[in-house]
């Protein structure tokens, strides 16, 4: 084991860092930070050293640490789960990354970093709710991520990573070319261990996983990372990190989740570990999403009842930006933190907890998840009516999303920097989807007579339906579709009894007045006597909800992508509050900030680049 | 040295029931409770009584059976709240005894319980609309008490601005699928002028044991003039010219399903309307058709996404799931 570095902290520091470090500790601990003091910032024993050490093994980590090790370093990705992939595993996996790849040549799709670097700046994109899509992305990085982008892309493939047509596009990747590629693992039902949420991310995972386990990639699996160990709270190298032992167990069992893979993984089970780092730290934690503390320093509507997609497979705890900040990192871009579909989401998958990803009985999660969910598609919400905590409307159901980002064909004659961009706003996105103005989830976020102080919070949406639309839609109203022993799918004889079963959930905070509920149901069954919805303009509503027995379904907007985070540079380095560098600290994906892309774009890019710098740092503090 | 005469103990009590009754409980409630008397001294008064004193006037004895931790109770009884709502009062009665050197005092005590009607609510489906004016049809009134009580054969009504317009009896089964809602089949007469009409069903309660409290349901339809033409459709894809068949059609708030040869007779008052046509995968809109007698028309429906298709375009970059 290497020794630790460590020197005395003289009064000077005491008073120059040591005072800034107590304002630090102070802001995070508010947000469940665990802040080290002056004094404790190294260890007295490393247990574990790598030259680089990444936190977190999903679509950020997995590259970095790859790269890392084709660059000759030694790798240790310390990772919370019980197995490697986080919130990466469970996407669609579709890779948006272009800048003159072998497969968009293969395909005769023109390309280059320029292009890709001017469309991710390009000021003049306005999505149709008049938001820019990339007029707040840090240039720097775009530069970087364009210029990483293809050989990123290629390196992916050389890891295993199969794309295959279609192609498409979509999601902040650009209008000039088609950029967006799928990935391929044959047969998406794969063994359910393998990718524990059924999506297409495990296509990209673990044939990541497997090549770096094959290169020597070590895995300390199970362990949180509390802290980064840095030589002096706000100053110095980063030496390492802290991490706490955290098995994960199926509920009712005293067996501890296994990884798919045990190739390379570290066999410890002790309480804590510090494991140092001789050239760097790669934070690759994922983001913050499921931190309310933390997401809500973006959006302070966020208040815990918006679920989190991920979770309860990976949780995006914020713990990267913390354990930064905590010594002296500054967040970034907080201006692409807004009004994007994937930060809060409209799901068309309503009646259980988790509804981003459709937790089956055959994902070893189900025991967590409990039920799959009821998926009324598009059209479903013609059938139904959302309310709110009170048991009120609050917009035309049938409403769109935030919009998804624009790509490649979404606007016509699209001319970079045009002014004349501003004016074709995008009315629908490649795949035909159309996105109107969107006011559904911003009406579900807002405050009503059931917000408390102080947070006002607007609680849980129920979309309530009768037995007529369930026959209608063959909707299956019974578990393991619906989750009715915790509380996120009710079934009633009537609105007055359905009203008062809601408050069994424990998002619902105040009782849901029986008379509002069945007062807003009568009175949108007479819209459908008119043929018009006088309150909210809901297009030629159609159905009543008169036969019993009725339902209500968990339907609260949920929390996905995280779209801001720490300073970074073209390097990936984090850069503190004074934009210096942070010598031996990365960042990259959704904990970065700087860049509006969602997914696995800038996710893989973004650890490509760590990766690589990361494995020659040498320190420095110049950017 | 003498010793000093006995003196009598005079030992205070208190006395209650365990656990304590609620406040406010429903009517006709059967509560399951134990009567205690609890000496300060903690002496054990198995084997003696307790008397309780019901609302109407009824005395029942109960031993005291039980000695626990310095309290003694009586075995677990079954008490029932009146059938009446409002408040209830119960005595307890504690006689007190003398037993060698020891007396324990007697004590009574008086316990107000408010007692509750039954929640209940009342639901209407199966509401034609529109309706011809002055046209009879029916609907169906259900009524559920909260606790689940059998409301069979107890009246509902219909009722059109506090006149009641229908009557029905609350049948023998629960409707399919529900907990313990009764319902009834009321035959209603549509009123003699076209507007929207705002009706209500209701449940009076009288008559219900235990109490219930009344409730209704606003219910709405729409009142036309009869349907003296007819609009004769006939839905084509526009790109093929083929029938569309099985499409919903609208002629304003008319409806009907074309057949198989993309047709359907839709029966409305004279009048001018808007005519949609939506389909899984097709659209069709005819504006301001006037109506003055009987007419044909022919719609040519355009192609729209398929549900599957906008569903897959959604999740088209998300997780493909787990079955």
């Amino acid at each position: 084991m290497g020794k630790p570095r460590s020197r005395p902290v003289n009064r000077r520091d005491f008073i120059t860092k040591g005072a800034a470090a107590g304002v630090a500790a102070t802001a995070m601990a508010g947000l469940g930070a665990t802040v080290p003091d002056a004094e404790a910032q190294t260890p007295r024993q490393w247990d574990l050293e790598a030259d680089v050490v990444v936190i977190g093994s999903g679509a950020t980590g997995l590259p970095a640490a790859i790269r890392a090790r084709d660059k000759g370093a030694s790798v240790i990705v310390v990772e919370a789960n019980y197995d490697v992939g986080g919130h990466g595993i469970l996407s669609g996996g579709s890779l948006p990354l272009g800048g003159g790849t072998s497969w968009q040549k293969q395909h005769g799709i023109e390309d280059s970093p320029d292009q890709v670097f001017r469309d991710l700046t390009d000021w003049s994109v306005v999505l149709p709710h008049g938001i820019a899509d990339y007029r707040y992305n840090d240039r720097e990085v775009q530069r970087a991520f364009a210029d990483n982008c293809a050989a990123t892309f290629e390196f992916l493939i050389a890891n295993g990573i199969v794309v295959r047509p279609p192609a498409f596009d979509s999601g902040s990747v650009g209008l000039s070319a088609l950029r967006m590629s799928a990935p391929v693992l044959e047969g998406v039902n794969v063994p359910s261990p393998m990718s524990p949420g059924g999506g297409r991310g495990a296509a990209n995972i673990r044939p990541l996983e497997a090549s770096a386990r094959a290169k020597g990639v070590r895995f300390l699996l199970n362990y949180h990372m509390d802290r980064i160990h840095r030589e002096s709270p706000t100053a110095g190298r980063v030496l390492g990190l802290e991490a706490s032992y955290k098995p994960r167990f199926l509920p009712g069992s005293t067996t501890r989740m296994e990884s798919y893979r045990s190739e390379g993984n570290i066999d410890l089970r002790k309480p804590t570990v510090n494991v140092r780092a001789r050239r760097a730290v790669i934070i690759a934690s994922g983001g913050s999403s499921s931190n309310v503390n933390f997401r809500r320093i973006f959006d302070p509507r966020l208040t815990e009842e918006h679920q989190v997609g991920g979770e309860p497979y990976s949780f995006q705890d914020a713990s990267g930006e913390l354990a930064a900040m905590s010594i002296g990192a500054s967040l970034w871009g907080t201006a692409n933190a807004f009004e994007r579909r994937r930060v809060i989401m409209k799901r068309n998958v309503v009646g259980a907890q988790y509804t981003y990803t459709q937790w089956g009985p055959n994902s070893p999660l189900f025991p967590f998840t409990r039920a799959r969910g009821l998926n009324i598609g598009i059209p479903g919400w013609q059938h139904v009516i959302s309310v709110n905590q009170v048991g009120k409307r609050f917009c035309d159901e049938t409403h769109g999303e935030l919009p998804d980002g624009t790509g490649y064909g979404l606007i016509e004659n699209y001319v970079p920097g045009s002014v004349r961009n501003t004016k074709a706003k995008p009315h629908a996105n490649a795949d035909g989807v159309k996105q109107e103005t969107p006011l559904y989830v911003h009406a579900a976020l807002a405050m009503n007579e059931g917000s408390m102080p102080p947070d006002y919070a607007a609680g849980p949406v129920w979309v309530i339906f009768d037995a007529a639309a369930a026959a209608r839609r063959k909707w299956n109203v019974e578990p393991p579709n619906v989750d009715l022993d915790q509380g996120y799918f009710f079934v009633a004889d009537t609105l007055e009894e359905l009203a008062r079963q809601v408050t069994r959930n424990k998002y619902q905070k105040v009782p849901m007045p029986p008379a509002n509920l069945a007062a807003t149901v009568a009175r949108y069954n007479s819209f459908v006597d008119l043929g018009r919805d006088e309150d909210f303009d809901k297009p030629t509503p159609r159905y009543k909800i008169d036969t019993p027995p009725f339902y209500a379904a968990w339907g609260t907007p949920v929390c996905h992508d995280t779209v801001t985070g720490l300073r970074i540079n073209g390097r990936c380095q984090v850069l503190d509050l004074r934009g210096q560098v942070i010598p031996g600290l990365y960042c990259g994906g959704e904990s970065a900030g700087g860049s509006n892309q969602h997914g696995w774009g800038r996710c893989s890019c973004q650890g490509y680049i760590s990766g690589g710098n990361a494995a020659e740092d040498v320190a420095t503090t110049s950017r | 040295m003498a010793a000093s005469p006995p003196r009598s103990l005079g030992h205070a009590v208190t006395i209650g029931v365990r656990p304590a009754v609620p406040a406010a409980v429903d009517a006709g409630a059967a509560l399951t409770v134990r009567l205690f008397v609890a000496c300060r001294s903690g002496c054990d008064l198995r084997g003696r009584i307790v008397r309780l004193v019901a609302p109407d006037g009824a005395v029942t004895v109960h031993e005291l059976t039980g000695h626990v931790d310095g309290t003694t109770v009586t075995d677990e009884i079954c008490v029932h709240t009146p059938h009446a709502a409002g408040v209830s009062t119960w005595g307890l009665v504690f006689p007190g005894h003398a037993a060698g050197r020891v007396t324990h005092d007697a004590a009574a005590v008086a316990m107000d319980v408010d007692v509750r009607p039954h929640d209940t609510s009342v639901v209407v489906w199966d509401v034609p609309s529109p309706v011809p004016v002055g046209t009879p049809f029916t609907v169906k009134v259900g009524v559920r008490c909260a606790t689940l009580c059998r409301l069979t054969g107890h009246a509902v009504e219909v009722r059109a601005d506090g006149v009641t317009v229908g009557r029905g009896t609350l049948g023998a089964l629960p409707w399919p699928d529900t907990r313990g809602l009764h319902w009834a089949e009321v035959p209603v007469v549509a009123p003699a002028t076209p507007g929207l009409a705002h009706w209500a069903g209701i449940f009076t309660g009288v008559n219900a044991t235990p109490d219930h409290r009344a409730s209704q349901a606003p219910f709405t339809f729409r009142v036309e003039p009869p349907p003296a033409h007819r609009v004769a459709l006939t839905v084509t894809v526009r790109d093929t010219g083929a029938p569309l068949g099985g499409a919903d059609v609208r002629v304003g708030v008319y409806r009907a399903v074309t057949d198989a040869a993309g047709q359907a007779d839709v029966p409305v008052p004279a009048g001018s309307y808007d005519v949609v046509v939506e389909t899984d995968g097709f659209a069709g809109h005819l504006p301001g058709l006037d109506v003055h007698g009987d007419v044909s028309v022919t719609v040519a429906a355009v192609r729209t996404p398929t549900e599957a298709e906008e569903h897959e375009a959604l999740e088209r970059y998300e997780a493909s799931q787990w079955g």
